[in-house]
């Protein structure tokens, strides 16, 4: 019967062992001076991918942590911080960045709110991204998108 | 003009007042994940033009020592690196914040600095030409090897096995060939898209790595993200000084080492703070307590660090090589000014050179109370915060310091898909830093390596080239004792148990 560790760092092996292939046999399109060091690179990676292959068959590899906790909750930041990022372009940095805060907020919510805890919580939004805002593009000069939906 | 007159210059009013700012502007911008030290001098370099030269030089330097240090904070903090330079400082920072000590680990952070910093401004003052010698020793062939101890170092530092390490390695040198080739020039691995032209930036990666999957754990448990003690301990200066003093060979040791490898030029801090500890490391008598909050591994890695700073400005003012990327925006900054780095500065324009040399040990001791009042401030803040604006707030600093690089909403998603990578990759066991420094190194790597394939192929003498030159093989044999480390720490107690 195959271990969860064994699970793990098969699947590992395998996965990085495809990489290496895959960068080695693409690298030789390149010119030879651009394809030395990824063919160099991916063959030592290869090499030591076959290693830990056989050390997880021998069972010599110490096991991986175990990942305690929601996986909801991990896979719902994963999915804020996405739809954070595709709502900038669209609506521009700052709303966004509200809407970001308060949806990552939740992800890490676990008790029940009042309704002054709640306006606390999206004064506290605003407030965090305007001073972001304000740092970034008028200290450091870094221009945030407006977003295409207010430019007209 | 004297030496004690260029230290009473240094000490203007002015001049003061650029120091303390300066110390406080880096600190600030290298705490902030994403934002680095280069970041903090480039964005701030502006604001010197209308200086006097040594003023400018004052204010430049005190915002890079401030930037190097203040990246321990979120490092320690968050277990994110707020600068490449503060990578190893994660290894017992945040283990020591998790079980309650960060404001202790916050102030040997501090001292470990300044010791670190003045070891190096020292270095500068006292050594520069001599040891700019050093750097001119260093060929391609001596950088790559530079950069493959850096590797093996981190992966046989970083928790779990050393193959694992090895192979997070190998996945960021191969990360880092994304994009145009450093020699030859062609696009790889880019899949026809302009976003991936230019590579993946050093800081995507960092924030990626290292950030989104504290972030994906953060949220996962209603756990405190720190555990926080129920008395009162203020600064815990006391304390951390007696710790100091009892590891004060490590700290000098550490300083030392991160001044000589500030002197090669791009090999940084980054690299310093890894080899300063791993040296730590194998001379401590308790080397198990490595990597589980040991404060002799913050105390290596941040000293090493800062006392880059002072070694990189070596070869940038006695040959007009800057050590760093930092310091190659400083060189700009100094052109700018009419100050003309290069073997005769010390001759021509020495009132200005040493002045900022003084200016730059003045930066360093500022930074003992500034760094000790921010830091305070940052420990209690994170404490105090709870997840649910803490996961945020890290989030919008992630996204914001990500989009800030280049203006790229396609390098937030880079960061994003680099931080689920990073998770899967953590389960699997393989620790971020190395997958972070092969990014950092793999560019140092690449040329250095097909330069002296170049020249070994042109000399018929490829073996040679890799193999046959003094320096290379000190760095060589330093490369094997990391790999071959474990296998002689084990073999060590079987041997004392059969006596």
């Amino acid at each position: 019967m195959i271990g969860r560790a064994h699970r793990i760092d098969l699947a590992l092996g395998l996965g990085v062992l495809a990489l290496c292939a895959w960068m080695g046999l693409t690298a030789r399109g390149f010119s030879p001076f651009a394809s030395i060091f990824p063919l160099f690179i991916a063959s030592v990676c290869g090499g030591l991918t076959l290693l830990l292959l056989v050390l997880a068959v021998l069972g010599r590899l110490p096991m991986p942590p175990t990942a305690s906790g929601y996986a909801t909750r991990r896979l719902g930041l994963v999915l804020a911080m996405g739809l954070w990022t595709a709502l900038i372009p669209f609506i521009g940095f700052a709303p966004a960045s509200v809407a970001g805060f308060l949806a990552v907020g939740m992800t890490a919510k676990y008790e029940p709110w009042t309704a002054r805890q709640w306006l606390l919580f999206c004064l506290l939004a605003i407030v965090c991204v305007a001073v972001l805002t304000l740092f970034f593009v008028h200290v450091l000069a870094v221009p945030l998108t407006e977003g295409s939906l207010f430019r007209g | 003009m004297t030496l004690i007159e260029n230290l009473l210059n240094a000490l203007t009013p002015l001049n003061l007042v650029l120091a303390i700012g300066g110390v406080v502007a880096g600190t600030v911008v290298g705490a902030l994940p994403g934002l680095t030290a280069t970041m903090a001098v480039a964005v701030l370099t502006p604001l010197t033009f209308t200086m006097a030269p040594d003023s400018a030089m004052i204010a430049l330097g005190a915002i890079y020592t401030g930037a190097i240090y203040g990246g321990c904070y979120s490092a320690i903090l968050v277990n994110t690196p707020g600068t490449p330079s503060a990578i190893a400082t994660t290894f017992d920072g945040f283990p020591m914040a998790k079980r309650g000590d960060g404001d202790l680990a916050l102030t040997l952070a501090n001292l470990a600095s300044v010791c670190g910093g003045l070891v190096g401004a020292l270095g500068l003052l006292l050594l520069a030409p001599p040891l700019a010698e050093v750097a001119l020793a260093f060929g391609p062939v001596e950088y790559f090897w530079l950069a493959m101890l850096g590797l093996t170092l981190v992966a046989g530092l970083s928790r779990g096995s050393l193959v694992k390490g090895l192979i997070g390695c190998a996945i960021g040198l191969l990360i880092s060939m994304v994009g145009t080739a450093v020699v030859g020039g062609d696009a790889r691995y880019t899949f026809g898209t302009p976003l991936l032209l230019g590579g993946i930036n050093i800081v995507v990666a960092l924030i990626g790595l290292f950030c989104v999957p504290v972030l994906i754990d953060l949220v996962a448990t209603p756990d405190e993200h720190l555990q926080v003690s129920d008395e009162v301990r203020g600064y815990r200066l006391r304390e951390a000084l007696g710790i100091a003093w009892a590891r004060r060979w490590n700290l000098l040791r550490s300083s030392v080492i991160g001044t000589v490898i500030g002197i090669l030029p791009a090999a940084g801090g980054a690299i310093a703070s890894l080899i300063a500890y791993g040296e730590a490391r194998r001379s401590s008598r308790t080397p198990e307590l490595f990597g589980k909050g040991a404060p002799d591994g913050i105390i290596a890695s941040e000293s090493a660090n800062n006392a880059t700073v002072g070694g990189g400005f070596i070869p940038t003012l006695t040959l007009g090589i800057p050590g760093t990327p930092a310091d190659a925006i400083i060189l700009g900054a100094l052109l700018v000014h009419g100050v003309r780095t290069g073997p005769n500065l010390f001759s021509e324009q020495s009132a200005i050179v040493y002045t900022f040399m003084f200016g730059l040990i003045l930066s360093t001791v500022l930074m003992l109370p500034i760094g000790l009042v921010l830091g305070r401030y940052a420990y209690k803040s994170i404490i105090a915060v709870p997840k649910t604006v803490l996961a945020p707030a890290i989030a919008l600093l992630t996204i914001v310091g990500t989009y800030a690089i280049h203006n790229s909403i396609g390098e937030v998603w880079l960061m994003l898909a680099l931080g689920v990578l990073g998770w899967v990759l953590n389960r699997a066991d393989v620790p971020p830093a190395p997958i972070v420094l092969g990014v950092v190194l793999g560019p140092i790597a690449e040329q250095g390596f097909v330069q002296a394939w170049l020249i070994g192929n042109a000399t018929q003498n490829v073996a040679g080239m890799f193999f046959g030159r003094p320096i290379s093989l000190a760095i060589i044999a330093a490369v094997l004792l990391v790999l071959l480390y474990p296998l002689l720490s084990r073999r060590r107690p079987r041997g004392s148990e059969a006596e």
